[in-house]
Formats: structure tokens, C-alpha cells, sequence
């Protein structure tokens, strides 16, 4: 008999079937990953097995549990009043976000000592805190620290180490690396390896990632849009799936090169950067003097007209501070910007207005990047202010056209931003930068925060307006398998230095900088 | 820790040297002299000069700020014309009313709103939940002078429990001091219950819905312990800053309530001051005021910073 199973269990919100009748067998020790992309139920089905479903969730079929005694428990039971003694205990459940999981009030110590104070009283010493911690490979000492003290892949070891505590039989983890970076979601997903086998626990681990999974799960279920539909081994569904769905999202993980096209020869570049350097002077008390933080460190490079130039480097490298610069939305402390005539930066000035409007950014997170209360077609108009020359029928004309270039209705436009979906509005974010017509795009983490099916559109998109328009790109990202498939040439930033920086391919194939063959060796492919 | 001390008690300083320049120079303009009124319209202009020149009027603006200020350290505030008593005197007795009907209320307030507050978050949408909401509705919506009119009708004359008004000094009689107290800080406080029970409702029914609230209850909490344990502290943080902001209107409130139960306190003191035209006592209560709300307000912030660990960091720990 398996560990836990849910037997045709469904869940519904009102009228809206969300999980329709599905299956889920984990044996004792059994690694499995549950995949699918978001709103697929992937989350719910975890929640059910927890019995944390939202109140206002309704769900039918039972749960299987065996942890010595076997329990069935009649999913439309499931609720506050229905005792559940399994939760923190035989089951510990660790979750996507690091930064938001752990009382911000409390030590991280006294946050694992009270689920040890709830199940396992008996262990609740200091010394086995700090037992716990060394098992998640932070320091015993660290245990009087508060969770702003920590690292985000740090927290995220923390809420391993408490779902640990309770001694667990199945660990449950939610998306635990997707909101850390390529090197430190390796290290976490390596960690809950090797204490998934050490400890002989079951693991349900549930991405939207394919490659973090093949490197964790041995088996492998499949949800698309609430319903299950394909499982087995983990490798063979991976090498060799058979349902549309599953080939879709395994296709799509490993990005294609993109053809590539004829770009008319320049003898000068369109952007050129020297030396840029960006600080951050902070002080505690006004009469001292001030902690000065180099961010960006004489950063100097050069990009054509029609071409795409990766920028990639681990989480606080500088990216996204030199980026910013480029864009001048900061000033530099040192260094300037030379674009298509304008020179701005250090010493010289700020953007001229004539150049702002030459330069356009997309950022990562598609839900935050709109203001909710306005509607498309203002939000897309905004920018066209920066262009007083045009009347408003021309601005018109301007945002219909990028909303059709980016595969989008005209009449979509009177909705408000929750009317769209992540993707969409990721096209609406790119249709936004293009109304401008600039001649650089900054594009920051673009399709991060996509699921995979939709990346590949997005991307191919990207690829269009470029062929069309011969926009510059400064792509950046934190996936190197994209930035492979979408760039000419690569520039690798850590401590906000340029430590390495050539064609795409020789800088992935024959690393040279300690960085990057770290990036490359913590990339997880399926 | 030191270091955030000093940083901030320097900026009590300079908030206070701000109020006392803006309070005396806005006064200072305003029409009426002090010396004619003392004297009456039918003085002569050479005593109204020499009054004048006793009270060091002819001296410029900034000089006399000067004094005022010496003055502030020292105690001596000069003399009240329309009570012919030193001012500071009467600030410190009527403070003896003041301060324990302002700070009696907050209390009050905060032991009634707060666990109001958190009941209703706890049985967010429910019955409970709305009946509060609603009464709180009512109490917010309610001027306190009329509130305070109806516990004199019915505590006062209808069932005698209480005194109508006045007051009697503490040293006299501490008991009658204390009955004579209790309407006027029930009045007081109520409204400002209410606005806390529903900050404090607010604040906590968002905090519920955060991510290590789920964490906590995957740890086997139930949702009225995790709410306890992890939901209410971290609910505190916004609701200590509407307290000290409230201390603002509380002091405010102080002055039409105390003119309904006919206290002498500094509400009434100013109040009446200001009728006969008693610019010096305005100027000195209306300072003592600010710096009761200064204070306030720095002690909430140094609550905040030993509550939450994270400003701790930045106070330099």
C-alpha cells in the first residue's frame, strides 16, 4: 500500500472545476514530481493532501494516508474541524516564497522549536535546532537569527528544516527553488536529494520547471488545466512523451536557436558604455560618514543596431543596476552612456529626452509592471507623451499597430490588466516598449516569470519585432539555456564587473571566468 | 541602539523647537496687545508703556522668542493676566487632570479596541464579525461631546452612580478625584476604541492571508494559534502607529470634553485663555500639548523598533 494516495479526487470553487478527478499514488520513498504549468491545480493538490484547502473550496474523492495506520479520509470532509494530526508531523510542506514563508518577528530557532514544542517535544533542545540547521547545511549558530538576516536560498533551507522537524514521512514541496537563482536553486534542489534519500522520505516536489524536476523525481505526474494527463517514470516521459501536452512542455524547455537574419553593416555601434559605475552610499545616523556599496564597477561595452546582447551573472551582480543606467532612469557615478548621437551619464548630464524615447524597457513580472487601474489603451498611450509632435489619431494608429504586432486584439484594449493572462500581458508590456518604435529595447528577465509553453511565443515574438524593426536588445537573464537560444553575444557580470564576454556560444562551450562555469554547472536540463 | 537614540531625541529636539517658533510667531501676529488688555481700554499711554516695557514687549520678536524659551527651562512663564497666577503653576495643576483623563483614555481604548479587533478578524465575515463592525460604525460616527451629554444623563442623573462634573483635587480626595474621572474618560475613549478595533480587524485579516501564516498552519497550528502566535504581533505594527496618531486627537478630544464635564484642565484652561484673549498661557499649554504628542510619538517609534527586529537592524542592534 502506498504511503498516500488521492483517489479521484476533484476540487471545485463554486461552478468552477479546478482539479476533475485525478490519482496520485506516492510510495514510501518515492521521489515524484507533480508538473504543470500555473492554474493547472498543481498547488491545490498539495494543499488537499495537507488539508489546508481554502475555505471556499469544495472537494470530493478521498485521501489514502499510511504511516503505520492506514487512514482513508472522505475528501468532502476535509476543513478546519476534521482533526488532522498528520500535518507538520508525518507530513511537512515547504513553499515557494522565501522572502514572505517565516515570521519576519520571530528567530529562525524559535520557528523550528515550535514544531518540535508540537510534535516532538521530546527534541525541542537547542541542540537539535541546531542539529536540524547543520542538516540543511546552514550553521547551528545561526539559530538565534531573523529570517531578514538570511539569504533567500537560506530562508528557504529554514523552511526545509522545519518541515523536517516533525520527522516527516512525506515531505511536500511547493515550487521551492522558482524564486531563487540558477546557482542557489541548485544547491536546494541537491539538498533535498540527498535528504529525501537520507531520511528514506516520500517527496511529492511540484514544479513548473522540467529540468528541476528530471533532477530530482523518479516519477512524474502531469496536470494540465486540472486533469492528470500522463505519469510514469520520470526519464521515459521525459526522453519520449507521448500526450500532446506533455510534448508541448518538453519541447518548449529546450529553447531553439532562432535563424538568423541579415543585418545591414554599421561602422559605428548604436550604444556604446564606458567605464559606467554605479554606487549606493548608505549611512545609519547623519553624522557618520557614509557605507558606500559599487554596484555597477566601469562596466564598459558596445551594441549594434538589429542585435541581441545577453547579460547574465548570480542574483545581485549588478544587472539590473547597470541596466537602469543604460535606460537612465539613475545617474552614474562615473562613466557614460554614448547612444545614437546622445551622450549622457557622469560629468555629461542625463538622458536627453530625444534619446529616452529611443530607449524602451520590459520587465519580469508581467502582474506588477501595469497599474491596475487603468485600462490598456491609456497604459499604452502613456509612453507616446515623450512624442508631442504626433496628433492623437497618429497615437492611435501607433498603439493598434503594437498591439497586432504583438498578437493581440484591438479590442482587447478597453480591459483592465486582470483581464489578461501572465502571457498576455507580457505582450502587452512588449507592445508598450515598442510604441515608441525605439531603437533599443532593455529587456529584463522577459520571460521569466512565463510558464514555458507561452516563453517560447514570447520569445519567437521578440525575435519577429527585431527582424521587422532591427531593434537593438540587452537581454537579461538568468536562464542561460534562453539566453543561448536568443543571443549573438553574451556578457557575464559578477560584483558588478564584466568578468567575461563574447559570442554566445564559445563563452557557454569554453567557459573561462569561475562564475560562469558555476552558472553552467548549476543549470538544470532535462 | 545608542546611536538611534541619540539620532532620534535629537529630532524631538528640533520638532520641538519648531512648534514653539511656529506657535509663538503665528500668535505673535495676531492682533490684540497684551498690555491693553491687562489695562483696559481706558489706560493711560504711559502706563500702557510702561506695562509694556515690564513685560518686555518693546524688545523685538526674536528676543522675546529667546526669553520664552530661557523661560521653558527655567519655569518661569510669566504671569497669567486673566487668572493673575505664573502660568507655569497653572499648567502643572491642570496637567494633574489632563494627563491621567489623555493617557487613562488611551489605555482604555486600547484594552477595548484591540481585543475587539482581534475577535473580529478571528471570526472574519461571521456574525461576530459584522455586529462589531457595525457598533464600531456607530462609535466612530458619534461626535464625543454628545456621547459624553448622554453618560451624564444616564450615569450621572438618572442612576446617580457617577458625579455630572467638576473635579476635586487629588491631594483633597483621591476617590472623588478618580469618580470624577471615569465618565469623562469613558467618553474619551469609546470613539477611539473603535477606530483601533477596526485598524486592528483590518490589519490582522490581511496579515492572515500572508505566507507564513499558511507556513504556520503546515506546521499543525490550528488557524486561531497561528493567528495568536504569528498573526496578531506582526497585525500590531501598523496599529501602534494609529495609536500614537490618535494620541494627537485624544489630546484634541481633551478640550470639548472636558468643557462638557466642566473640568479644569489644560483643555479648558487654553479654551478659556483663548476667550480672553490670554496669548502668553496659549502659547505655553499649546507647546506643553505638542510635546506630550512629540513624546508619544517617540516612544511608538522606539516600541517599533524593539518589536520589530528588522528596524533593530537599522537602529544599529
Amino acid at each position: 500500500m502506498s504511503l498516500a494516495s488521492l483517489d479521484h479526487l476533484s476540487i471545485r470553487f463554486g461552478d468552477r472545476e479546478v482539479l476533475s478527478n485525478i490519482n496520485v499514488q506516492i510510495e514510501a520513498g518515492a521521489r515524484v514530481g507533480l508538473v504543470g504549468e500555473s492554474g493547472s491545480g498543481k498547488s491545490l493538490t498539495a494543499l488537499s493532501l495537507m488539508n489546508l484547502l481554502p475555505e471556499s473550496a469544495e472537494a470530493s474523492g478521498a485521501l489514502q494516508l499510511n504511516f503505520g495506520q492506514a487512514a482513508k479520509i472522505d475528501a468532502t470532509q476535509l476543513g478546519e474541524d476534521l482533526p488532522f494530526p498528520y500535518r507538520g508531523a508525518q507530513i511537512g510542506m515547504v513553499f515557494q516564497e522565501p522572502m514572505t514563508a517565516l515570521n519576519p518577528l520571530m528567530r529562525i530557532g524559535d520557528q523550528i522549536g515550535e514544531v518540535l514544542a508540537l510534535h516532538r517535544p521530546d527534541l525541542n533542545t537547542k541542540a537539535h535546532i541546531g542539529q536540524l540547521l547543520e542538516e540543511v547545511d546552514l550553521r547551528a549558530d545561526m539559530h538565534r537569527r531573523y529570517p531578514h538576516e538570511l539569504s533567500g536560498g537560506q530562508r528557504q533551507r529554514v523552511g526545509l528544516a522545519m518541515a523536517l522537524a516533525g520527522e516527516p514521512e512525506l515531505l511536500i514541496a511547493d515550487e521551492p527553488t522558482s524564486a531563487l537563482d540558477m546557482i542557489t536553486q541548485r544547491g536546494v534542489i541537491d539538498l533535498i536529494k540527498r535528504i529525501a534519500s537520507a531520511r528514506q522520505m516520500g517527496l511529492l516536489f511540484i514544479s513548473h520547471d522540467l529540468g528541476a524536476v528530471a533532477a530530482l523525481c523518479d516519477q512524474i505526474y502531469v496536470l494540465e488545466k486540472g486533469k492528470l494527463v500522463e505519469h510514469g517514470d520520470s526519464q521515459a516521459i521525459l526522453r519520449n512523451p507521448q500526450q500532446p501536452y506533455t510534448k508541448r512542455l518538453v519541447a518548449a524547455a529546450k529553447p531553439t536557436k532562432r535563424p538568423e537574419f541579415k543585418r545591414p553593416a554599421q561602422r559605428v555601434p548604436l550604444l556604446e558604455i564606458d567605464g559606467l559605475t554605479r554606487q549606493f552610499k548608505q549611512k545609519r545616523y547623519f553624522w557618520q560618514s557614509p557605507d558606500i556599496t559599487t554596484a555597477v564597477d566601469q562596466v564598459s561595452f558596445a551594441l549594434h543596431s538589429g542585435e541581441t546582447l545577453g547579460l547574465v551573472g548570480p542574483s545581485g551582480c549588478g544587472k539590473t543596476s547597470l541596466s537602469r543606467m543604460v535606460a537612465g532612469l539613475d545617474p552614474a557615478q562615473g562613466g557614460s552612456v554614448q547612444f545614437d548621437g546622445h551622450r549622457f551619464g557622469h560629468g555629461v548630464g542625463p538622458i536627453p529626452v530625444a534619446a529616452r524615447r529611443e530607449i524602451s524597457m520590459v520587465f519580469q513580472d508581467p502582474f506588477g509592471s501595469f497599474d491596475p487601474r487603468m485600462r490598456m489603451q491609456d497604459a499604452l498611450l502613456e509612453p507616446l507623451h515623450l512624442m508631442p509632435e504626433l496628433s492623437a489619431a497618429q497615437k492611435q494608429e501607433r498603439v493598434h499597430e503594437a498591439v497586432q504586432r504583438v498578437g493581440l486584439s484591438i479590442d482587447m484594449l478597453h480591459r483592465y490588466p486582470h483581464a489578461f493572462s501572465g502571457g498576455q500581458r507580457q505582450r502587452l508590456a512588449i507592445a508598450r516598449a515598442m510604441v515608441l518604435k525605439p531603437k533599443l529595447m532593455i529587456l529584463d528577465e522577459p520571460v521569466s516569470a512565463l510558464d514555458v509553453s507561452i516563453r517560447g511565443d514570447v520569445l519567437a515574438l521578440l525575435h519577429d519585432l527585431q527582424e521587422k524593426y532591427g531593434m537593438a536588445y540587452l537581454f537579461i537573464s538568468h536562464d542561460l539555456d534562453v539566453v543561448r537560444a536568443v543571443t549573438d553575444r553574451v556578457m557575464v557580470m559578477d560584483h558588478g564587473k564584466i568578468v567575461e564576454h563574447g559570442k554566445v556560444e564559445d563563452v557557454f562551450d569554453h567557459p573561462q571566468a569561475a562564475i560562469t562555469k558555476k552558472l553552467l554547472d548549476a543549470r538544470l536540463s532535462i | 541602539m545608542v546611536g538611534y537614540l541619540i539620532q532620534r531625541l535629537l529630532g524631538v529636539a528640533l520638532t520641538l523647537l519648531v512648534a514653539a517658533a511656529l506657535i509663538f510667531f503665528l500668535l505673535d501676529v495676531l492682533p490684540g496687545d497684551p498690555a491693553r488688555f491687562m489695562l483696559g481700554i481706558n489706560a493711560s499711554d504711559e502706563a500702557l508703556n510702561a506695562l509694556r516695557q515690564q513685560l518686555g514687549l518693546d524688545q523685538p520678536a526674536f528676543v522675546r522668542f529667546g526669553q520664552w524659551l530661557m523661560g521653558l527651562f527655567t519655569g518661569d512663564l510669566g504671569m497669567s493676566a486673566s487668572q493673575r497666577a505664573p502660568i507655569a503653576e497653572l499648567i502643572l495643576e491642570r496637567m494633574q487632570l489632563s494627563l491621567p483623563l489623555a493617557f487613562g483614555a488611551l489605555l482604555l481604548s486600547t484594552l477595548i479596541g484591540l481585543p475587539l479587533g482581534i475577535f473580529a478578524a478571528q471570526n472574519q465575515g461571521k456574525f461576530g464579525d459584522a455586529g462589531l463592525m457595525g457598533l464600531a460604525q456607530i462609535g466612530i460616527a458619534i461626535p464625543n461631546f454628545w456621547f459624553a451629554m448622554l453618560l451624564v444623563v444616564v450615569f450621572a442623573v438618572t442612576l446617580k452612580w457617577l458625579p455630572p462634573g467638576g473635579f476635586v483635587p487629588w491631594a483633597e480626595n483621591p476617590t472623588a478625584a478618580f469618580r470624577a474621572l471615569i465618565l469623562p474618560t469613558i467618553a474619551l475613549a469609546l470613539p477611539q476604541a473603535a477606530i483601533l478595533a477596526r485598524v486592528m480587524r483590518t490589519s490582522l485579516v490581511d496579515v492572515a492571508r500572508q505566507d507564513f501564516i499558511r507556513t504556520a498552519r503546515a506546521k499543525g497550528l490550528s488557524k486561531n494559534q497561528a493567528l495568536w502566535r504569528h498573526g496578531v504581533r506582526n497585525a500590531l505594527l501598523p496599529v501602534m502607529t494609529i495609536m500614537g496618531l490618535q494620541f494627537a486627537f485624544l489630546i484634541a478630544g481633551t478640550i470639548i470634553v472636558e468643557n462638557v464635564f466642566y473640568l479644569p484642565g489644560l483643555g479648558r484652561l487654553i479654551f478659556t485663555a483663548i476667550s480672553a484673549r490670554d496669548l502668553f498661557v496659549v502659547r505655553s499649554a499649546l507647546l506643553v500639548l505638542v510635546g506630550l504628542v512629540v513624546i508619544i510619538m517617540f516612544l511608538v517609534d522606539l516600541l517599533y523598533a524593539l518589536v520589530d527586529p528588522r528596524l533593530k537592524k537599522r537602529a544599529g542592534n
